[in-house]
């Protein structure tokens, strides 16, 4: 929740609160005015009704005297009788008459003081219901967002004990509304991280502010996730600490991203290492292998080229997938020759099931010696001359309960065969390769002879069961299982 | 390796990739060392401790066929034969306990090979 949508829902309540205050003033004044004017009206009839009845007594007097009148003559004491009680009755009616302007006076004040009140009453209401209204939008629409949002969202007081957790929370961690509130939380979070949340909050207040990373169960998955626990306080107008609201990032994934991140640093950095150890190797190999400065040129360069397109092999591997047999091949075919569009060559024949998988560990020197073969068989071979023919096949078969792969290349019509106690053509780089390297490393079985035709090769070494790589990137736990074990370490 | 230091020194070579172990034993051997092995695998390297009466020190490639050496490490510590670890990690992947162990980082050189071998022989 956006710390300024906070503050303005607080302020909009505050500006009820107020209205709500300003509308209890008013209503207190106009009661106590009502009062006044009541009692006024109370007074002034209490006072009508002792003149009522003055006047009653003054009537009645009226009458005797009347009668008196009628009857005998009447002295001058009854006449003078007569005459104060005609006087009282007179200044009676006119005090009931100047009251009773005042009543009425006091009357309409009475009825204005309420009909004002009332329209205000009325006004206030429905601002009130209005802002309610639109407090209740402003909530539903808040609501939308924090039960939307991936975050796991809490409200706590001071200290870190939770009012409040967004049923995220709930669905993650397992915990009922209940059993989250208070500190309760903690129990969703590893034990070990425990003290290190207790003591973000100690230095909450102070900081004015909450951040800690930590591990949070999973209820639905069995197992702890790194999350980011942050908060914000919420203040008064005097900047005392109301409230905090917090959120809870899962930052598993990306944790996971960064751990994978530097152990491939740490692998790419192993097979560079191991890459130059190599070119070093083939180097010294090519230098004592080479009669001049122009032929060592020729061949330390055809040899990195082939380097170059097994490192290229490779790192297609990296997608997931081994590379293959027919892959590696055609890649050394198309380095020499002329591949036709469906990727053949003349004077070569390939025969075998596409997509036999090899070991990453076999890739690299596979290559180099089916490199130094068609780098024989192009120079002093099969392709030397058009009567010579290339047949390379490969299958696989099972041996021993291993899954194996042979490799069978035979070259023909080759009519320049050397002696075999002749010194090798070329540098016998290849034949050390096949017959010393791919079973020393690898465990191959491997021949290489030279038929009354030309040369003839076998090469038998373990083939992976699964055609997924089984090298999986693991956490940053040191490299206790390398994942990559085509390099040698 | 220009010096011929090593005459009758029995050295272990571990190290699966057969063009560096093969420079590794053939500057050894110009230098005048027996070079036992070399050898490609963890099991390969135990048996040839175990039946090898004569070694002066070992020079351990640190990841081997996608095996840690240090088992290897481990054997030759109780007979204490002293050894280099070759690694194309950085150290920080040599366990604690070998952390003072001489370490040479891939793509090792011959002349290393002598210079960080002739102490542990007390070649001087």
């Amino acid at each position: 929740m956006a710390p300024g949508k906070i503050r303005e829902q607080n302020l909009e309540s505050q500006r009820l609160l107020d209205e709500n205050e300003q509308l209890r003033t008013a209503l207190e004044s106009s009661l106590d005015e009502n009062t006044q004017i009541t009692e006024d009206r109370d007074r002034l009839l209490r006072r009508v009704a002792v003149l009522a009845r003055e006047l009653q007594a003054a009537n009645s007097a009226y009458a005797r005297v009347r009668e008196a009148v009628v009857a005998p003559p009447t002295d001058t004491e009854e006449e003078l009788r007569r005459s104060q009680t005609e006087e009282e009755l007179r200044v009676a009616f006119e005090e009931l008459q100047v009251l009773t302007e005042e009543l009425e006076v006091a009357n309409a004040g009475l009825h204005t003081v309420n009909s004002e009140l009332e329209s205000r009453v009325a006004e206030r209401t429905r601002d009130l219901m209005e802002a309610n209204a639109a407090l209740r939008r402003s909530e539903s629409r808040l609501n939308t967002l924090i039960e939307g949002m991936p975050q796991l969202v809490w409200r706590a007081v001071d200290g870190g004990e939770w009012v409040w957790a967004s049923p995220q929370w709930w669905e993650y961690t397992g915990q009922t509304d209940e059993q989250s509130r208070g500190i309760g939380w903690l129990d969703a979070f590893h034990p070990s991280d425990r003290d290190a949340a207790r003591a973000a909050w100690d230095i909450a207040a102070t900081e004015g502010r909450f951040d800690f990373k930590g591990r949070i169960c999973h209820a639905g998955e069995h197992r702890y996730r790194h999350f980011r626990t942050r908060a914000s306080p919420v203040r008064a107008a005097d900047g005392i600490i109301v409230e905090w609201l917090g959120t809870s990032t899962d930052i598993d994934d990306l944790i996971r991203l960064q751990e994978q991140q530097s152990v491939l640093v740490a692998e790419l950095q192993h097979r560079t290492r191991n890459l130059m150890a190599v070119v070093q190797a083939v180097m010294s190999r090519t230098i004592k292998g080479s009669r001049s400065l122009e032929d060592f040129r020729r061949c330390i360069s055809d040899r990195l080229e082939a380097l170059a397109r097994v490192q290229g092999l490779l790192s297609r591997r990296d997608l997931g997938t081994r590379v293959s047999f027919d892959a590696l091949l055609h890649d050394e075919l198309s380095a020499h020759l002329e591949l036709d569009a469906q990727g053949n060559a003349a004077q070569v024949s390939t025969e075998g099931p596409a997509g036999v998988p090899l070991q990453s560990s076999l890739v690299q020197t596979l290559a180099l010696a089916i490199h130094e073969l068609m780098t024989n068989a192009v120079k002093y071979g099969a392709l030397a001359s058009e009567a010579g023919h290339l047949t390379v096949r490969w299958e696989e078969v099972q041996r021993d309960e291993r899954p194996r792969l042979l490799i069978d290349w035979r070259e023909t019509g080759v009519t320049d065969i050397p002696a075999p106690d002749s010194p090798p053509q070329g540098s016998g780089y290849g034949r050390e390769l096949i017959e010393r390297a791919l079973p020393y490393q690898l465990g191959a079985r491997t021949s290489y002879a030279f038929t009354a035709d030309g040369i003839h090769c076998t090469i038998e070494v373990d083939a992976p069961s699964d055609r997924a790589l089984e090298e999986t990137v693991h956490g940053s736990q040191g490299f206790s299982r390398p994942p990559y074990t085509g390099g040698r370490g | 390796m220009v010096h011929k230091d090593f005459h009758g020194r029995h050295i272990l070579v571990v190290e699966d990739e057969y063009l560096i172990a093969d420079d590794v034993r053939m500057a050894l051997e110009e230098a005048g060392a027996e070079v036992l092995g070399p050898v490609a695998s963890i099991k390969d390297a135990e048996e040839l401790i175990s039946s090898s009466a004569m070694i002066d020190a070992a020079l351990l490639d640190v990841n081997v066929r996608g095996e840690q050496i240090f088992a290897v490490a481990d054997q030759l510590a109780d007979r204490g034969v002293p050894f280099v670890f070759a690694t194309g990690y950085d150290q920080a992947s040599i366990p604690d306990r070998y952390r003072d162990r001489p370490c040479l980082e891939k793509p090792i050189r011959a002349r290393q090979i002598a210079s960080i071998l002739s102490p542990l022989l007390r070649i001087t």
